[in-house]
């Protein structure tokens, strides 16, 4: 079944007031490529319900509402309930920058973060995404969540570093190899001189429900590797318990 | 645009109640359980709503999450005090700050000055203790009780070394003060002739984000007219509005 035309063209009106701030209609209609009745129409709409607002200078922007939205749509997220005092003894004891990341469509969508004691690794935190072929969090959802043959076949591959995976020949040998060793290493391939390791949290039925990673000054990482993978599936742990509660 | 209105109703009611089946929706919504289903179907096509975590359930989408954080990441505090402080330097006549914390400190990030005097103390960039002066007083008295107590203990060790931080009581009775009245007033503690009125800024989730205060002649600023106090309050209430502070508090 397909989506319902004025959801999909709302929610293209609302990616590009968040990603560009407020626009006229006139600029949101050639961003959106929608004509422009159209376009007055759909944010009546959407001031009606309180997700936009028109301001005087006659552009619209999203309404502050979406800050409240943000944090209940995060809460009613409650298989994640336990994540932050995880996340919180993660960093206490690695002194690292900690994730959570879920799979939503083709991206690793962050919905929890604790900063490391020396540097915050600010490339992701709650909101961002990264896309599936790069960083510990992409990668590994990549390899334990995502169907690999509709991502490769269908999804934009952004190259960040040099050492960004983009190919399909080199992202599938990157899946085997993460499979067997239980871990994704990713050694700057989305901000140089920062490196992360991330393992997958699983969920109901075998499913996986999310990944946990952990980023920081690369040669840190390097060296402390093993004791860092073993802090993480303990904390992956006592996610997976947490949420098999609810 | 029933479309919308009906979505918009769904989004609100699963705002309100976190989760909920499609029959309840439907209720909410007044349309049969078979439309209201293909509504879902396209909502959860674009991700605001999402039905992965329990068979039969929905809820809010990833996708708010990812729209808010980039609109949180586009909201300053300093541009969303910008107008409250130009306003409250117009009202009063007096110099307008806004101030963040940086450890036991208050940092001046803003300043705009009034007509009658140039003050020295607090340019762009100083920064005095929690202790002292208009802004700095604010944001102690408005932190979290947790972290409050950390910084009278840390305020407790330096009055041992020999620093001229009032005593205990004098600041718990100012910080009482401060909370029941909503404002600080610093008279003549960091400058003689000047005193000043401070009142903090929140954000939506109601964390303190920096004080904005405003300082001038000392009776200007004490005894109006106008009533500073009362003036510091509306603007440093309109820049926690700016940051999405109230906003839809009716729903949670």
């Amino acid at each position: 079944m397909r989506p319902i035309k004025v959801l999909v063209n709302a929610d293209d009106v609302i990616e590009v007031l968040s990603t560009e701030g407020p626009l006229t209609p006139g600029e949101i209609a050639d961003r959106v490529q929608m004509p422009r009745p159209s376009v007055y129409r759909l944010l009546d709409g959407l001031n009606a319900i309180g997700l936009t607002e028109s301001l005087p200078d006659s552009t619209a922007r999203l309404s502050l509402r979406w800050l409240h939205l943000a944090d209940n749509a995060r809460a009613s997220m409650r298989e994640w309930s336990g994540a932050h005092s995880v996340l919180l003894d993660l960093v206490e004891r690695t002194g690292q920058t900690a994730y959570l990341s879920v799979l939503r469509n083709d991206e690793a969508v962050c919905l929890e973060w604790e900063q490391g004691r020396g540097i915050g690794v600010l490339v992701l935190k709650p909101g961002r995404s990264l896309p599936l072929n790069a960083g510990a969090a992409g990668r590994t959802l990549l390899a334990f969540g995502a169907d690999v043959d509709t991502f490769l076949a269908s999804s934009p591959r952004t190259r960040f570093t040099a050492k960004t995976l983009t190919s399909g020949e080199e992202l599938r040998a990157d899946v085997d190899k993460t499979r067997g060793r239980g871990y994704v290493i990713s050694d700057e391939d989305v901000t140089e001189g920062i490196a992360a390791l991330g393992v997958p949290v699983k969920g109901r039925a075998g499913t996986i429900a999310g990944a946990l990673s952990l980023a920081g000054l690369a040669s840190e990482i390097r060296t402390k590797q093993d004791a860092l993978v073993g802090e993480l599936r303990r904390a992956a742990e006592a996610l997976e318990t947490t949420a098999a509660r609810v | 645009m029933a479309i919308l209105e009906k979505s918009g109703a769904i989004i609100a009611a699963l705002e309100d109640i976190g989760e909920a089946t499609a029959q309840e929706l439907a209720d909410t919504v007044n349309e049969p359980v078979s439309s209201t289903y293909r509504l879902l179907a396209s909502l959860s096509s674009i991700g605001w709503v999402d039905s992965k975590f329990r068979r039969g359930y929905f809820r809010l989408g990833v996708r708010f999450v990812r729209i808010g954080s980039r609109l949180e990441d586009r909201l300053s505090v300093r541009d969303a005090c910008t107008a409250a402080l130009v306003s409250l330097r117009r009202d009063t006549g007096a110099t307008a700050f806004l101030c963040f914390r940086r450890g036991d400190a208050a940092v001046c990030v803003e300043r705009l000055d009034g007509r009658d005097v140039r003050s020295l103390a607090m340019r762009l960039g100083d920064s005095l203790p929690l202790y002292r002066g208009a802004a700095p007083l604010a944001i102690l008295a408005f932190l979290p009780e947790g972290e409050r107590e950390a910084v009278l203990e840390r305020f407790a060790v330096r009055r041992r070394d020999g620093e001229d931080v009032p005593g205990d009581k004098v600041l718990r009775d100012a910080i009482d003060l401060i909370r029941a009245r909503g404002y600080s007033i610093s008279d003549e503690d960091v400058t003689p002739g000047i005193g000043a009125v401070g009142a903090p800024v929140f954000n939506h989730r109601g964390e303190l984000e920096g004080a904005i205060s405003v300082s001038g002649l000392r009776n200007a600023i004490i005894l109006g007219p106008p009533d500073v106090a009362t003036l510091t309050v509306e603007a440093a209430a309109d820049a926690s509005r700016a940051l999405g502070f109230g906003e839809g508090l009716e729903n949670s």
